[in-house]
């Protein structure tokens, strides 16, 4: 069965693949870019991060605020649906203890078959949705690993609750999606390596020890665009509502003792969350994110609720072809054993078609030796929606606080097309 | 042995900060397109070319909705180049309020650059041709150009 899914992607990929290299590059671009008719370009810096139209995009439900009205999605010539495609070869490597032997683990997998769906509707855009669905590795990287049907981000979003249509100023959002700051996030990395921010520390994304990079929210966003040539900022705002996440009791000084009891009344005492950006002259973004996350637990040792603070702070610089990144990100623990996380990355986007990166990432926690983890990446655009990309990282970590035991060394090939 | 005597000094956000500045330095140093306009100039038969549509209420009507719809969200309501979609870009679109400069640009460039699009590798300017017809491209002209006429008027008017 998984031999029959497995040739079934690598059919679906090559084909795909076929397509996108024959297709003109007009006619084969993502439902966004077929939409609006303008190339990938115009909101992405490297897809999938964002830059300042993107970003104004998106957080204003899929609508450019110069636009008056939106077209129906009823109408099926405009189908908003895209595909994503990720074939991917790794090479895994760990030192062995003293005397022992390397540790090598390699493979080729297609690793991810995505839709994605997300449109305005109506002529006024009172309400935006997006959607996505993934078929993906259960365990990322694990060898033989088994394929699964996951919901990714996934929300309906009212639009324009005050102020002007299209303006975005105030809009209520529910559903799951990538919890964290409108440049720098999950969702929008373009090294394909993890950020410590989420995993182990829960502020960027989902974390708390999760592999999932959403969180279920309910939540009231806004921005306030600059005008077209003020010279003014562009601020953006979020606050809202976090579901108790599972994957919370990982943090805990005492796990639960059966699942059972760790799932129960989930929404006791929801988590809370905020966050504020303000962007200068497009060049410039700075971000602070806060989130009080609550673990509805109950345990032999553990009360009830545990509220957990984590922070962030985070500001984006581009100078002409160099976007440069650097985030400072903490969160308490149950067991008082708080983490700390440096973050700084590097990219360089000379012209369309190539994009270099470097990131250095660390990650302290009281008692421990400190984790760090180093990513270069170069990457190839083959077209505007095809593209090949190479990474390299490099983890150490020998107290396994960035969890998840990952390889020391690992090599990455990808080629990536959507449409 | 515990973990609090394995404890070492973490790398100093310092260092790490100089790690980050070299590897901008470097990348600096690497070539890349530079943010210069290099806009293609129309083939000579274009360029001969004057605008075949009378310029009537209707025709300007009908270019105000296909602006709206096709070149707003990037030249802009005022056609000062500065529309939503733009912020991303290091090369905005030019200022049609301009008088100066659409006195530089000859009827036939406009409009072939309207079809074929600019340059792909420094702007976002897609061509139009089997999307609008070329009727609607020399509208399109003509309603660029009164941008600049309507500035021009703006500013007699004051004085």
């Amino acid at each position: 069965m998984k031999k029959l899914l497995v040739f079934s992607m690598f059919t679906l990929l090559s084909i795909s693949g076929l397509f996108a290299l024959l297709a003109t590059e007009a006619e084969a671009i993502p439902a966004f870019s077929r939409q609006i008719e303008k190339n990938c370009t115009v909101c992405h810096v490297a897809f999938p991060k964002l830059n300042e139209t993107g970003r104004i995009f998106q957080a204003n439900g899929f609508r450019f605020p110069d636009d008056e009205e939106w077209q129906d999605v009823k109408d099926m010539a405009s189908l908003p649906v895209s595909a994503e495609i990720e074939f991917e070869v790794y090479r895994n490597s760990d030192d062995g203890a003293t005397g022992a032997k390397k540790k090598v683990e390699s493979d080729a997998l297609v690793e991810e078959l995505e839709l994605l769906a997300g449109a305005p509707l109506g002529k006024d855009g009172k309400v935006s949705v997006f959607g996505t669905l993934a078929v993906e590795q259960e365990n990322n990287q694990k060898v033989d690993a088994e394929y699964a049907t996951a919901l990714g981000t996934t929300f309906i979003q009212i639009n324009d609750l005050v102020g002007g249509t299209g303006k975005g100023l105030l809009n209520a959002r529910a559903g799951q999606w990538d919890i964290a700051l409108p440049f720098l996030s999950h969702s929008q990395r373009v090294i394909k390596n993890r950020y410590l921010a989420q995993k182990p520390l829960g502020v960027l994304g989902s974390g708390d020890g999760s592999d999932e990079l959403v969180r279920r929210a309910v939540e009231l966003n806004g921005q306030i665009a600059a005008a077209d040539d003020s010279g003014m900022p562009t601020h953006r705002y979020a606050v809202g509502l976090i579901r108790n996440d599972y994957e919370n009791r990982a943090l805990s000084a005492t796990p639960p003792a059966t699942e059972e009891s760790a799932r129960k009344d989930r929404l006791a005492k929801p988590g809370v969350y905020g966050s504020y950006t303000v962007t200068l002259a497009e060049q410039v973004s700075l971000g602070v994110i806060y989130k009080r996350d609550v673990t509805n637990e109950t345990t032999a040792v553990d009360p009830p609720s545990v509220a957990l603070n984590k922070y962030g702070v985070a500001s984006e610089l581009t100078i002409g072809p160099v976007i440069g990144t650097l985030g400072y990100f903490a969160g308490e623990t149950a067991n008082n054993l708080d983490y700390d996380n440096w973050l700084i990355e590097v990219l360089f986007v000379p012209n369309k078609k190539v994009v270099l990166g470097a990131r250095y990432d660390q990650l302290t926690r009281e008692q421990f030796n400190p984790a760090i983890e180093t990513t270069f990446t170069a990457r190839y655009n083959i077209l505007s929606n095809v593209y090949t990309l190479v990474e390299y990282r490099l983890r150490q970590d020998d107290t396994n606080i960035a969890g998840s035991n990952d390889a020391q060394r690992r090599g990455r090939f990808y080629l990536v097309a959507l449409f | 042995m515990d973990k609090a005597s394995k404890r070492r000094d973490p790398i100093h956000p310092i260092r790490a900060l100089m790690v980050g500045a070299g590897l901008v330095a470097l990348f600096w140093s690497m070539p890349s397109s530079g943010a210069e306009r290099t806009t293609p100039t129309a083939p000579p038969e274009f360029l001969a070319l004057k605008n075949p549509v009378p310029v009537t209420p209707e025709a300007l009507g009908d270019a105000a909705l296909l602006y709206k719809k096709k070149c707003k969200k990037c030249h802009g309501a005022d056609g000062k180049g500065r529309g939503s979609a733009t912020k991303g870009m290091k090369i905005k679109p030019r200022d049609y309020t301009d008088g100066k400069l659409m006195s530089t640009l000859v009827d036939g460039q406009l409009v072939w650059i309207i079809l074929n699009g600019s340059d792909r590798e420094t702007t976002e300017m897609e061509g139009f041709n089997g999307k609008i017809t070329d009727a609607e491209a020399w509208n399109l002209v003509h309603y660029i150009r009164s941008f600049a006429h309507n500035r021009n008027n703006q500013e007699e008017g004051v004085r």
